[in-house]
């Protein structure tokens, strides 16, 4: 006990100053080492919200100058010429519309059920198809008329809209098929396109990406050719009047 | 001892670094909190816009998803009209009876002659066009010949489009 306060003695302008060092320590220890701790982990945190707010503040200056109309149109081109469904009725309207052009008639048309290129049900699918990455919905039909026309009409078939594409043609030129007159059956089997709309958009600070100059050529191509989609803004029937002929009692008829 | 000298120093820097540190977190945190303050009302306000730009964005991206789409099915678009073009350049009707496309540009065709020396002209034109490279590989595939006497062959070629 004694030695103690001889110790306490000896030391006592000490102690304060290691207290205040002791107190000291323990403040830098427990307070402000954590404090600057989480204040370096706020500052990150706004680092990164800034950079979010960057990128968000550039996706709106983005969208805020694209022309509505101008991508309207654009929207309207595409999905006329790959729909965002089968819509099966436009595939015949289609067919109709190309051989019409020329003043033939289509007979025999059916349609396959669409399929994904990735599902299991379109490994048949040749390879070329496998790239698309749309839905292909495979059809046949015949068309009678003469060669020249048909001729016209598959010439004609790879520059409108819908998209569509004659993959197979058989032309019976023979006795039992050609008639008088030059007319020939000829049967072709194709595909048309379409995709579904995107149902998801992404985090809304992923940014866009610009159209590239070969999409804009892309675009300015298709735009050009002759809308005979149909069956989307509802204009089919009046547009295909034309096509059927008003003197044939009945329009099923070969 | 030696450190008398050094010890209201030891405390007066002991004091001055704790209210030091303490003063600079205040001042760090309050700064923060504005800084967080004002980018959390640009987000919402970036968002808000955003929200109102989202119909924009949605044809926008359909937009994007389409192109490719299209670039593809263009790559594989082609005309049958040359087909027909070469098929009718080595035989017309009633003779030619039907052209067959086929994979990577093959054509098959199948003609009937009346006579096998009405076969002679038509091997002629096919070498013409394959001189003139319109077409390529050419080659007999089949002769028949019916009951009748009726000739039918089958030709083979590739079309250079």
């Amino acid at each position: 006990m004694k030695s103690y306060k001889r110790i306490i003695r000896t030391y006592k302008k000490y102690l304060l100053t290691c207290a205040i060092v002791a107190i000291s320590i323990g403040g830098i220890v427990f307070g402000l080492v954590p404090g600057f701790s989480s204040l370096l982990d706020r500052f990150g945190k706004l680092q990164t919200v800034k950079k979010d707010v960057y990128q968000l503040e550039r996706k709106v200056q983005f969208l805020s100058a694209l022309d509505e109309t101008g991508l309207d149109n654009s929207v309207s081109v595409l999905t006329s010429a790959v729909p965002t469904d089968s819509n099966y009725p436009s595939i015949l309207m289609l067919i109709e519309a190309l051989a019409g052009q020329q003043g033939l008639s289509v007979s025999g048309f059916s349609v396959s059920g669409g399929s994904l290129i990735s599902s299991s049900s379109a490994k048949m699918q040749n390879k070329s198809d496998q790239k698309l990455g749309s839905y292909v919905v495979p059809f046949e039909f015949s068309m009678k008329g003469p060669l020249d026309k048909i001729r016209s009409v598959l010439e004609s078939s790879v520059t409108v809209r819908r998209l569509i594409r004659f993959d197979t043609l058989g032309v019976g030129l023979g006795v039992g098929t050609a008639t008088q007159s030059g007319d020939l059956t000829t049967s072709i089997t194709g595909s048309v396109f379409f995709q579904p709309l995107p149902k998801t958009m992404g985090a809304a600070k992923d940014m866009l990406p610009e159209v590239s100059t070969v999409e804009q050529e892309t675009l300015s191509k298709i735009s050009q050719y002759p809308d005979i989609s149909f069956g989307l803004n509802g204009q089919a029937a009046s547009q295909l009047t034309p096509f059927f002929d008003p003197n044939r009692s009945d329009p099923f008829a070969p | 001892m030696v450190l008398d000298p050094y010890v209201p120093l030891i405390n007066v820097l002991s004091v001055s670094f704790v209210v030091a540190g303490t003063l600079l977190y205040v001042l760090g945190s309050g700064f923060l909190a504005l800084q967080e303050r004002s980018v959390e009302i640009n987000r919402q306000k970036a968002i808000a816009q955003l929200t109102e730009l989202s119909p924009k964005e949605m044809k926008y991206l359909l937009m994007k998803q389409r192109i490719p789409i299209v670039e593809n099915i263009l790559k594989t678009q082609k005309s049958l009209a040359p087909y027909i073009d070469t098929a009718l350049a080595i035989a017309t009707p009633p003779q030619l009876q039907s052209i067959s496309p086929g994979e990577k540009q093959q054509v098959s065709l199948r003609i009937i002659l009346p006579t096998i020396e009405d076969g002679i002209p038509l091997l002629s034109r096919i070498i013409d066009l394959s001189n003139q490279n319109t077409i390529g590989a050419p080659s007999l595939a089949n002769v028949m010949v019916s009951e009748d006497g009726v000739i039918s062959i089958g030709i083979t070629y590739t079309v250079r489009l």
